[in-house]
């Protein structure tokens, strides 16, 4: 939907991109009598053209294995990604349209959603609240920078947030992670009930009773909440969800924002960079349509970047002029810079022999389980190894068809086993916290750009040593885990890392901090060098924990939204 | 207790009201390959959906009715509208008609896959994949395989011209192994290898076409290039074609409507509450 602006409307702000952030952003302003202008890249998506939950396999060409001539053509990056299948390629953009390059030794993997809803739509939904464990980790081991605010600061808009979007979890208690306004937790498949047993009871000691196993804290709805129903557990959440029982952007935050009447939303805008007046102040920022490639401009008295965090600090480091020659906001040479994804070990599991059985379980969480972050936390086993620290998340389900490659002959003998001998494998993977480094940056690409002319970029990123280290630790813990399980073929995590980009968490870039010389945004996501510009996602984050950032992007969002609504009633922006 | 009672009705309440459903759907939407209907069902479902007037195009209104959104007035399933990014419907009407194997080598694909999937098939030659009706699993599942043995040889140049720096990320991503199987993997010489082994060799073992031996020779043929322990040291054109033909009608069959209800899949479905474990279901065992 295109919607014409009148070229002289000044909105009182005007924020790029409709996702996580940006909703938050455009409910909380123009709920405080704010106009508000969002510029999205992509287009709108309708449920009924879409959404593809419910469809069958069979009900496919490829059967849900994927066009794969089509992805290799159009996504060759994207495709990478498990959610980019056949049922929800729409999610995600053509890579030719939207390239970037990184050096050949460090392959970066960018997973881009462009369309009003952003990436809402086919999140992992996790959502677990960051504690001063994370924001002051810097005080306690002395590397690299505490974020400006604590705990404290941010908790009653973690309050807020939960309390908005709806999420299910377990209360536990534990002090590194903070508990938070949770619906009822789903429950545990089979396998991981015994899973919990067995980790609780033998490693659980011996981390002070802190090594603990709890459902995913996600954002689904176990009971109706705020007029939406709750989850039906059809598990295909990836591909939209007509009932709206997963937070999402396009039914959730930003329909709140509509009903004020406040709200311009204008897909298909490509945003180039922010204008600048004769001031150094934001006045409005330069699209171009994505279908007409007409070049446009708009105009707001406050400019708010919540595209993610390379496409907002893209849009910094491209809004260059005489007076800021490396992007704007980037008087501390930071733009770019601090690029952090979480790494993870993948492929460790087996077989549990005793789960074996010719009984079909219902089937459909759309969680497993998290064992929360112990070492390296305030009070919790210290591993002088490598900084920072690492969480599991497992889950353990019936085979649906997978053992039928594995059992050999033909025949209606082989069926009756695929059939009645069903195993229950058991899965467990690890997550590791990213040091924030200088030298992993985006800068932009000198030649390559988009269909649209606006400079790709060239990211560079790699883990260093202290990831490797701390991926030896994990891998001890995950064989510790996997032989108390007693499983079947137990198979251990693939060796390698892996690929930066990957588990589609990268922050930074654009960092808070109260240091002007060292950070990019100020404690309420402020351009140090620009008053009424603001960034609200993942780009302002210091570090990363070893927790999906999303709600706290979230979180973050809104308490900056508060402070812009408030900064500009007074007349400061 | 009560919520394994609870949860038992729900099964009984709605999974297998749902799997019915999908059933005649499943049996509809393939024979006749007829949408207008259901079509018709799906904008009648957008202009009655409350307020959806107020919303712009992009934002949406939850469905409160979870069954809604997955079945039309007339209780079918939507189908993926034409023409959308997402039409990827099998366009299927009457019986299958092979692109990649000609006639006859497609009877004795679709002969291996009833023998694979062990399909009843009384006296042998009568019943052969051209023969059966279409929604017996066996022809489809034979469907699927020329399916994806036709589409091949694209999906393999399309990974031949990745651009340098998106072969890169794949080989990091999937290991080179991977990436080279796809690029390497020649489905075209493979069946054409196999099916030539297989008629050589039942001319050579029993001087007889395949399909015209009986079943238990048929299997013992089978065998040589099976994948059980002690299977007859068969050259690799042989297995190759056996492991191809296995994994495609796997994947073929426990993806259709007959080989998930074989299953008794009981997941894409509506449960009023989380479908975890009550803490009895495996205690006893």
């Amino acid at each position: 939907m295109q919607t014409s602006i009148p070229e002289l409307r000044v909105f009182d702000a005007l924020i790029v991109g409709s996702g996580a952030s940006g909703g938050w952003v455009a409910k909380e302003l123009t709920e405080r009598g704010m106009s508000v202008l969002m510029l999205e890249a992509g287009p709108p998506r309708l449920p009924t053209r879409d959404f593809t939950e419910h469809v069958w396999p069979y009900q496919l060409k490829f059967r849900g294995f994927g066009d794969t001539k089509a992805l290799l053509e159009s996504q060759p990056v994207q495709r990478l990604c498990y959610a980019c299948d056949e049922y929800s390629h729409q999610f995600f953009v053509n890579d030719h349209e939207n390239p970037y390059t990184y050096p050949p030794d460090k392959p970066f993997m960018w997973i881009r959603g462009r369309q009003v809803g952003g990436k809402t739509f086919c999140w992992a939904r996790e959502s677990y609240r960051y504690s001063d464990n994370e924001f002051k980790a810097a005080s306690r081991d002395g590397y690299a920078e505490d974020w400006p605010f604590s705990y404290q600061d941010l908790e009653p808009y973690y309050d807020k947030v939960e309390s908005f979007i709806g999420v299910s979890g377990a209360a536990e208690g534990l002090p590194q992670m903070p508990d938070g306004k949770f619906l009822p937790p789903m429950r545990l498949s089979c396998g991981a009930l015994v899973a919990k047993q067995v980790i609780e009871n033998k490693f659980g000691p011996a981390c002070a009773g802190k090594l603990r196993v709890t459902p995913d804290r996600v954002a689904n709805l176990t009971v109706p909440h705020n007029g939406r129903p709750a989850c039906h557990y059809c598990d295909q959440c990836q591909r939209g969800c007509y009932t709206a029982s997963y937070f999402n952007s396009p039914a959730v935050t930003l329909p709140a924002a509509w009903r004020t009447g406040r709200l311009t939303l204008v897909s298909d805008a490509v945003a180039s960079h922010v204008v600048i007046n004769a001031q150094g102040k934001a006045e409005g920022v330069y699209y171009v349509d994505r279908a007409t490639h007409a070049h446009r401009e708009a105009r707001a008295r406050i400019v708010v970047l919540a595209a993610s965090a390379l496409e907002s600090t893209r849009i910094l480091l491209n809004s260059k002029s005489s007076r800021f020659p490396n992007g704007i906001g980037n008087s501390s040479g930071a733009v770019g810079h601090y690029l952090m994804d979480h790494f993870t070990l993948e492929g460790a599991g087996g077989v549990m022999p005793a789960l074996k059985s010719a009984v079909r379980q219902p089937t459909g969480n759309p969680c497993g389980f998290l064992v929360p972050k112990v070492v390296n936390t305030a009070g919790g086993p210290q591993n002088k190894n490598f900084l920072r620290g690492y969480r599991f998340d497992g889950d353990a389900s019936q085979s649906l068809y997978a053992h039928a490659f594995g059992i050999p002959g033909f025949g209606s003998e082989f069926r009756r086993k695929v059939r009645e001998e069903i195993p229950t494998y058991f899965g467990l993977m690890a997550q590791g916290e990213c040091l924030p480094r200088f030298d992993n940056y985006v800068e932009l690409d000198p030649v390559k750009k988009d269909a649209w002319g606006i400079p790709a970029l060239h990211i560079h990123a790699s883990y260093g040593e202290n990831e490797r280290r701390m991926a030896e630790a994990m891998r001890a813990d995950v064989a510790a885990i996997l032989e108390a399980m007693k499983l079947e073929n137990p198979e251990m995590p693939r060796a390698n890392l892996s690929l930066f980009g990957k588990n589609i968490h990268e922050c930074g870039t654009a960092r808070m901090g109260r240091d002007p010389k060292k950070s990019v945004l100020n404690a309420f996501n402020q351009l140090h060098d620009v008053k009424n510009i603001f960034v609200t996602d993942g780009a302002c984050f210091v570090t990363q924990g070893c927790y999906e950032p999303t709600l706290t992007i979230m979180a973050i969002s809104a308490r900056a939204a508060e402070y812009i609504a408030d900064e500009y009633k007074r007349g400061n922006l | 207790m009560d919520s394994t009672n609870n949860r038992a009705k729900m099964d009984e309440l709605t999974r297998r009201d749902w799997l019915v459903r999908i059933g005649k759907t499943a049996a509809v939407a393939g024979l006749s390959g007829e949408v207008s209907g259901a079509g018709a069902a799906l904008s009648s479902l957008v202009q009655s959906a409350p307020r959806a007037d107020t919303l712009p195009p992009g934002l949406y209104e939850p469905s409160n009715d979870h069954l809604t959104h997955a079945l039309g007035a007339d209780g079918l399933l939507h189908p993926v509208p034409l023409g959308s990014e997402t039409d990827y419907r099998v366009p299927l009407s009457g019986p299958y008609a092979p692109k990649f194997f000609s006639a006859e080598d497609f009877k004795v694909v679709g002969r291996i896959v009833e023998l694979i999937l062990g399909e009843p098939t009384g006296s042998s030659h009568e019943t052969r994949a051209e023969g059966s009706a279409p929604g017996t699993s066996s022809a489809d599942v034979a469907g699927c395989l020329d399916f994806v043995a036709a589409n091949s040889a694209g999906m393999r140049e399309s990974a031949l011209k990745l651009a340098p720096d998106h072969r890169n990320l794949a080989v990091a991503y999937f290991g080179r192994e991977r990436v080279e199987s796809l690029e390497k993997t020649d489905v075209p010489a493979l069946c054409g290898e196999g099916l030539a082994w297989l008629a050589k060799r039942a001319q050579e073992k029993y001087g007889r076409e395949f399909l015209a031996l009986q079943e238990s020779l048929e299997v013992e043929l089978l065998r040589e290039i099976g994948d059980e322990p002690g299977a007859r040291a068969a050259p690799e054109a042989g297995r190759r074609f056996f492991r191809w033909l296995k994994s495609q009608a796997i994947n073929g069959f426990y993806r259709s409507p007959k080989g998930l209800k074989e299953l008794d899949y009981k997941g894409n479905s509506f449960y009023a509450e989380s479908p975890g474990c009550s803490g009895h279901e495996h205690s006893g065992e």
